[in-house]
């Protein structure tokens, strides 16, 4: 994609998880933010059909389904929908609703596994594709995720790569309370894996990563920051938490 | 039954989408499958929940995957993997419990799976399947193997069907022994015990023995012949291996008492209770703990 096609498309896609977020009159959106950048990009510009998807911090639901949008999987009638009786776009994503999204995560620590039980049938299978899995930064509390990570590395899945969205918080602390970033990534690289910090909010860096991550397991920590370009809120618990004001709408800073 | 599991297994292995995963056990039983399975056979280690998850991406993937390890450290250790990740999903992941009941006896509670049916049986689309006589537990393999949602295979002890042994099935209730002192039913390996039991002493002193063989209690599928002598016998005991939240005497009962039906004039229910955290000895210990042994049940049949 253009550089130029993509950026308005990242601007786009801003504005749009923001106002989905602003009609449903839900939170969650600090998170989102943090990490529609990385999605973006891995979607619109390194997934092929033969790669596969799993969002282990489900809470990220809207980027997920504002990804989906850009890829032209989802109408934007459908976005209106979020959060609303019977609809297909909940606060956690649906089982087996939507394309390319087949797990219904939520619960943390169970989407890294997921994902690691995918790469395993591809390798099994000796079929090529990719398995990238975005996971939070909180999400690292959980034990089974370190069950999963020996157990990726023990298989030699060469065909996962993580993502880890390292905006810092968590739903009531800052997560450097419980692993710093220099911290997890000692952790991460003591388990076996290759690490690699990125920014995450420059697609041409994530993009590098992405495309630079080749056949070995790997973890890309996203640097991010909550809630990035939402100015009241940027970096702070509370974006975690309450929906966006209409002033928060027409003060937003797009994909700038 | 583990023997007879894993040459049922072994016999169903043939393409690659077989994929069958242990948690790190099955010494001096699995050796011979793990060489014939190859890659196939994967030991996950001492990790159950990542376990049962990647079973459910394995899954996901068209692999029909079995998940092996002692009772509790799945359902009760990976409950939530089992809920969210299966169940929700729907997925055709078979997970099999070695010690079914009280089958770890004197290794503790930690170890005995007296709460796996009830507790699985909140999971979206699961069915448990109990086999009674190890010769059962081929059967039930291959219903497991054709499922296409979540299965849980409860693995007891090791009883052989005696001989000039003629069972009734009735969809996925049998009638293991004809008998006109009682109702006795029950599942999994206690029933295999109690029918062997019962089968050297005379029909007319005896119970009919009754098992169910998989849960979900279909209500629709309650044998007419099982209706019939519930209602007519005098004595009527349900035994089980397992608490009475969401076992089998609850399950039955309750769907007897939503359809008003007249149950004999003494019933009983007998299972684990909260006992068993405390007390440790072998099965066959427990067993008489809980006025679950086959000499037990059986004075309680002769009894007037």
């Amino acid at each position: 994609m253009e550089v130029q096609q993509f950026e308005k498309l990242r601007e786009d896609a801003h504005q749009k998880l923001m106002a989905m977020h602003y009609r449903a009159g839900v939170g969650h959106l600090g998170g989102n933010l943090s990490c529609l950048d990385s999605m973006l990009t891995l979607f619109a510009e390194v997934m092929t059909p033969a790669d596969r998807f799993v969002l282990s911090k489900g809470h990220s639901a809207g980027a997920l389904y504002i990804g989906l949008w850009a890829l032209g999987l989802l109408e934007e009638e459908e976005l209106a929908t979020f959060h609303q009786d019977g609809t297909r776009l909940p606060g956690h994503p649906p089982s087996n609703l939507l394309p390319g999204v087949f797990f219904g995560t939520g619960s943390l620590g169970h989407g890294l596994s997921l994902a690691v039980g995918q790469a395993l049938a591809l390798q099994l299978s000796n079929q090529s594709g990719t398995v990238y899995c975005l996971t939070s930064d909180g999400e690292w509390q959980e034990g089974s995720m370190w069950e999963a990570i020996s157990f990726a590395v023990a298989k030699e899945l060469s065909n996962l790569t993580i993502l880890v969205d390292y905006n810092g918080w968590q739903g009531f602390t800052r997560t450097s309370e419980f692993n710093s970033l220099e911290t997890l990534e000692l952790k991460l690289k003591a388990f076996g894996l290759a690490t690699e910090r990125v920014d995450g909010h420059e697609p041409s860096a994530i993009r590098s990563a992405l495309m630079e991550g080749g056949s070995s397991l790997g973890c890309i920590i996203l640097e991010t920051v909550k809630g990035k370009r939402w100015t009241s809120r940027e970096n702070s618990l509370a974006s975690h938490y309450v929906p966006p004001t209409l002033e928060d709408i027409e003060n937003f800073r797009g994909g700038k | 039954m583990r023997d007879e599991f894993t040459g049922a297994i072994r016999d169903i292995f043939d393409n690659e989408d077989f994929v069958f995963l242990t948690g790190d056990l099955g010494f001096g039983a699995f050796e011979e499958l793990r060489s014939a399975m190859g890659a196939n056979f994967i030991n996950a280690g001492v990790a159950e929940q990542n376990m049962v998850s990647v079973a459910s991406g394995l899954a996901s993937e068209g692999k029909k995957t079995w998940v092996y390890s002692i009772g509790p450290f799945l359902y009760s250790r990976a409950a939530e993997q089992i809920r969210d990740d299966v169940g929700i999903h729907r997925l055709p992941v078979v997970l099999v419990g070695n010690g079914g009941g009280l089958g770890y006896g004197v290794m503790g509670p930690s170890h005995l799976a007296f709460d796996d049916y009830g507790s699985l049986l909140t999971n979206p689309g699961m069915t448990v399947l109990v086999p009674n006589f190890s010769e059962t537990v081929r059967n039930h393999v291959s219903t497991a193997q054709k499922a296409q949602a979540p299965v849980y295979l409860r693995l007891g002890p090791d009883v052989k069907e005696p001989e000039d042994y003629h069972p009734q099935t009735h969809g996925q209730w049998t009638r293991h022994l004809k008998g006109g002192s009682g109702v006795l039913v029950s599942c999994g390996s206690l029933v295999a015990e109690y029918s062997v039991h019962f089968s050297s002493i005379p029909a007319s002193e005896r119970p009919s023995v009754w098992s169910l063989n998989s849960f979900p209690i279909d209500p629709q599928g309650l044998p007419d012949l099982l209706l019939k002598e519930l209602a007519a016998r005098h004595k009527i005991l349900f035994a089980e291996e397992h608490v009475w939240q969401g076992g089998l005497g609850m399950q039955l009962s309750s769907l007897l008492v939503s359809r008003s039906f007249q149950v004999g004039r003494e019933v009983q229910w007998r299972g684990v209770d909260e006992r068993v955290l405390s007390n440790y000895g072998s099965r066959a210990w427990l067993l008489e703990l809980f006025n679950l042994s086959s000499g037990q049940v059986s004075d309680w049949f002769s009894t007037s």
